[in-house]
């Protein structure tokens, strides 16, 4: 399939390794992969590739943390159809009720199984509420 | 002493044991509040007045709900403390339920007459920042004028204990939970499809690696436990010369893959020190981990001794200065939370606890870490113990 074919995901992590292990395990020839470090720079991409599926670590340091971003996402008009999975180690009520509130797609906490990332992924399958978020 | 209530000191004259119980109550640790029978206060007592900078003179004759409101005043208003008598529930089916304390109070010691209990944990900001836990008793005692008594205990130290611990086991169950998805994650996506062989080793180096990290972090976090553990154990000290536990320390160190030595700056004379010969060499080391580690095989190492005299007390200081890469102002005022690391794209093996482990130590010994750095020109910790003159 030709890149320009393929569908876009970024991934957006702080940790090289979290990226490394993203990039293989997606990797299977059906999306164009993008990857960024940080906040900044990750909004910055996501306006000039305009990714299809973004998955965003929660914990980042910088200016802005993965929340923020995804807040930032989905309140643009030209960005908010992208689907977001947020990445975290936290779990508690209060992390999935930000999760909610800024309108993540999927919420899903470490550690978890790439399979069912990439389940996620290809299904599109929603869930950010507090009592149905995935868990692997 | 003139709060007391006149009629402590005079139920029976001449009787010298009144006067000890109100002198012993003047030098009571606890706060103590004598409640009459028509609801105001007749006596507060010296720490009363100490923990809650109220003056006890000034109480007399005020109501219960008033000396609230006065403390009230003092305290932190993201802490509210609702009334001494925990309120009656109302569960959703209408139904009245009663609370219980979570620490149930001894039931010899009833605190209300209807039995039900009667404590609430108080934080002031004013004189101090304190957690007081307040306590009623019913004082059946009509001789003497009073119907309740409040106690306010100081338990600031075991709250603060309390939140570390608690904020100790948050950032650990996240640093576990970091390699664990690596692990679990690279080990799911080989087996997940066909990989090349160098792409199945690389998974599997990496595998590897984080269990590593993983191991060394529980290690650490362990250390961490037990040491914090220890503040209300007494530590078993030794006669020891500081300049020859510094020497040692660096012998039995090695870092790998780095043949630089530590270069020596230590008074001839012997340093004399009553420590725990174990935990300052471990302290030492942790140390040293940092400097060779983010000098990267380039500048010196260096260990020294200093001595300064502030307020009456001696106070020497070991330190070990690298010439590496050294940290940011904002990398300063964090390089000793828990976990926190300078390098966080994980391809480090530390796993953040060194300068914490340092920190705690020196605290061990009633001593302090000073760390002084500079982007680009290295750093110093240094470690001040508090010697004998």
């Amino acid at each position: 399939m030709f890149d320009e074919m393929k569908e876009k995901l970024l991934i957006v992590d702080d940790q090289g390794a979290l990226r490394k292990m993203l990039r293989i395990a997606l990797g299977y020839g059906k999306y164009q992969m993008f990857e960024a470090q940080e906040g900044t720079s990750a909004l910055r991409l996501a306006r000039e590739k305009r990714p299809d599926v973004i998955v965003l670590d929660v914990m980042m340091p910088g200016e802005l943390d993965g929340f923020q971003v995804c807040e930032t996402i989905k309140n643009d008009p030209d960005l908010k159809h992208i689907f977001v999975v947020l990445l975290t180690a936290l779990g508690s009520d209060a992390d999935r009720k930000e999760g909610e509130r800024v309108k993540a797609d999927y919420y899903m906490v470490k550690p978890f199984s790439p399979l069912n990332l990439i389940e996620v992924i290809e299904t599109r399958q929603q869930r950010a509420s507090v009592t149905g978020t995935g868990k692997a | 002493m003139n709060s007391v209530a006149p009629s402590l000191m005079s139920s029976v004259p001449g009787d010298s044991r009144f006067s000890s119980i109100a002198a012993i109550l003047e030098i009571c640790p606890i706060g103590v509040v004598g409640v009459g029978s028509d609801g105001a206060v007749v006596y507060a007592n010296a720490a009363f007045s100490t923990l809650s900078g109220l003056n006890a003179a000034d109480l007399i004759g005020v109501s219960e709900d008033a000396l609230n409101d006065k403390l009230r005043a003092n305290g932190d208003p993201t802490r509210p403390f609702g009334p001494c008598k925990s309120p009656p529930i109302t569960l959703p089916d209408g139904q009245a339920a009663r609370t219980m304390a979570v620490i149930p109070l001894q039931p010899a010691f009833c605190a209300e007459r209807d039995g039900s209990e009667c404590g609430c944990d108080i934080t002031l900001t004013k004189p101090a920042r304190r957690h007081l836990r307040r306590t009623a008793r019913f004082l059946d005692d009509p001789g003497s004028g009073l119907t309740r008594i409040l106690f306010f205990a100081d338990i600031t130290r075991e709250h603060a204990a309390d939140e570390l611990k608690r904020q100790l086991m948050v950032t650990a169950a996240h640093e576990f939970r970091t390699p664990l998805t690596m692990i679990n994650g690279f080990a799911e996506t080989m087996l997940m499809r066909e990989h090349d062989a160098e792409s199945r080793m690389d998974m599997l180096r990496t595998l590897l690696h984080h269990g590593r990290h993983l191991a060394k972090a529980m290690d650490n976090v362990l250390d961490l436990a037990r040491l914090e553990g220890r503040v209300y154990q007494t530590l078993p000290l030794t006669k020891l010369d500081l300049c020859q536990v510094l020497i040692s320390a660096c012998a039995s160190f090695a870092y790998p893959g780095d043949a630089r030595r530590p270069e020596f700056n230590l008074p001839k004379a012997a340093v004399q020190f009553d420590g725990d010969r174990t935990l300052l060499t471990q302290c030492v080391h942790e140390l040293l981990t940092n400097a060779y580690r983010f000098s990267f095989g380039h500048g010196r190492i260096a260990v020294a001794m200093e001595a300064v005299e502030r307020e009456g007390i001696h106070w020497v200081g070991f330190s070990v200065t690298d010439e590496g890469i050294g940290m940011t102002e904002e990398d300063q005022a964090q390089a000793f939370d828990p976990f926190w690391r300078a390098d966080k794209s994980g391809s480090n093996l530390g796993c953040g606890l060194g300068l914490s482990l340092v920190k705690e130590i020196a605290t061990l010994h009633r001593g302090r870490v000073e760390l002084s750095s500079g982007l680009a020109e290295g750093t110093k910790v240094t470690v001040w113990l508090p010697v004998p003159s």
